[in-house]
């Protein structure tokens, strides 16, 4: 399982990827972006199995990015890592393709809520 | 105007449960990014004006703001010592202790450092927005302000704060295992503050004076609400004259003020029954009146009915400060 992680904050890729491993997911194969660009090159490139991305991100946000990954790769898991609790945003990532959402701060138990039926 | 010193908060049941729930959210984040036995205490609530709360807290510490993008009054500001921030941005980090203490002893906080900070202050954040929609009807969205400027500093002066109003002030200790104790603080405007609680602040030792307001003007009141939210003053606001008359007789006031519509000379028997009814009740208390396109032949003419105090002014830029200095005078 080759999980990529997106997100602008060098810190928050940190975090998400020790949460991956506190969830019991040693083995899983982390990659970074640091932005949407970066993560459909990586995307492209093949290989990716589910791809946890941040919302808030300069020039192409997370949900902008969802979207265009939705087109090409109908099938990619996508979830949504944010502090956004507003029923119009969630509403607004759901619409734009996202398989759910993640809220920060997030104990190991929500990656393994999200990532759980993917993993084998 | 008295000095106002920094007052302890009254504990209600309703600041319990704001304080409670800010404190478990924030407890949950700390250990979330430090760890599960980092120990955050819950607040203590006072309130005092920002530029006491810059006296009496001089030390460096890292602030950033939190705000409701066109609310003005919608905003927290957010305290952690300078130590703190180096230890939770780094534990972020995930920096090995050795480094950690390095860096305190230097007091090192690089860009790095600052933008690990960052996305402390961006869950902060979250943590908040989550509040706000538990506890406030209006559609509210928070959003961060971080400069990344250490205060005290050039930029960071009471004058560059967002409100020269008087601030709930909480305050916590962070014991962060290995690294000691540490101060966090949160600053709630008053205004906000008593919208989220549903409720006037009470503090130690000091009993509010009321004030009545009578205005047919929903926009005045409402903003005359928000204006005259002191330690020392009730605003009671009346949209008809008999309100006011009710509150009067029904409150222990300090002084009034009633904003007329537009009166005409010579005065016609309906207002000169309001007139009298008005100085009835109200009798020795401090009145003042206020009229749409005030002209000095009304006001002759509503002093010759008794009332002594006839403003030419419009209330909107008078009435407060005449109001306040009834109210803080008599402290």
């Amino acid at each position: 399982m080759k999980i990529l992680i997106v997100d602008d904050s060098e810190t928050m890729r940190m975090i998400v990827i020790k949460s991956i491993r506190q969830a019991g997911y040693e083995s899983a194969e982390t990659v970074e972006a640091s932005s949407a660009k970066e993560a459909l090159k990586l995307i492209a490139g093949g290989g990716i199995d589910v791809v946890l991305c941040d919302v808030n991100m300069p020039e192409v946000t997370g949900i902008e990015m969802v979207k265009v990954v939705k087109q090409k790769f109908p099938n990619m898991p996508m979830f949504m890592v944010t502090t956004e609790s507003s029923k119009e945003m969630r509403q607004k990532m759901m619409e734009a393709g996202a398989n759910d959402i993640i809220t920060k701060p997030f104990p190991p138990d929500e990656i393994k809520r999200v990532l759980g039926p993917l993993i084998k | 105007m008295a000095k106002l010193e920094p007052v302890k908060l009254v504990e209600s049941s309703k600041n319990r449960r704001l304080s409670n729930l800010l404190w478990q959210e924030m407890s949950k984040l700390f250990q979330f990014i430090i760890a599960p036995d980092v120990y955050f205490s819950p607040f203590q609530m006072y309130m005092m004006p920002l530029d006491r709360y810059l006296q009496v807290y001089k030390k460096r510490s890292i602030m950033f703001k939190v705000k409701a993008e066109m609310k003005l009054d919608r905003h927290f500001y957010l305290f952690f010592e300078y130590d703190a921030a180096i230890i939770l941005a780094n534990m972020m980090r995930m920096t090995p202790a050795s480094t950690i203490e390095e860096k305190l002893e230097k007091q090192t906080f690089n860009d790095k450092d600052k933008d690990a900070f960052g996305e402390v202050a961006n869950q902060l954040t979250g943590c908040l927005d989550r509040l706000m929609r538990e506890f406030l009807t209006e559609n509210i969205h928070l959003v961060m302000d971080f400069e990344k400027n250490i205060y005290p500093d050039e930029k960071i002066k009471a004058s560059s704060f967002e409100s020269d109003r008087e601030y709930a002030v909480l305050l916590s200790e962070l014991k962060i295992p290995g690294f000691g104790k540490t101060k966090v603080t949160i600053l709630i405007p008053q205004g906000l503050f008593e919208d989220i609680i549903v409720s006037p602040i009470e503090l130690q030792g000091i009993t509010p004076r009321y004030v009545v307001f009578y205005s047919h003007d929903d926009a005045l009141r409402s903003r005359l609400e928000q204006d005259m939210r002191t330690r020392f003053t009730r605003l009671l606001t009346a949209a008809k004259p008999d309100e006011a008359i009710d509150l009067i007789r029904g409150n222990d006031v300090t002084c009034v003020g009633f904003d007329f519509d537009e009166i005409n000379a010579p005065l016609d028997q309906g207002m000169k029954i309001l007139v009298k009814r008005i100085l009835t009740t109200v009798r020795d208390l401090p009145l003042v009146v206020f009229m749409k396109k005030p002209n000095p032949v009304v006001a002759k003419a509503l002093m010759e009915e008794g009332i002594k105090g006839v403003s030419i002014n419009p209330a909107e830029k008078v009435f407060r400060k005449w109001a306040i200095q009834h109210t803080e005078d008599e402290e």
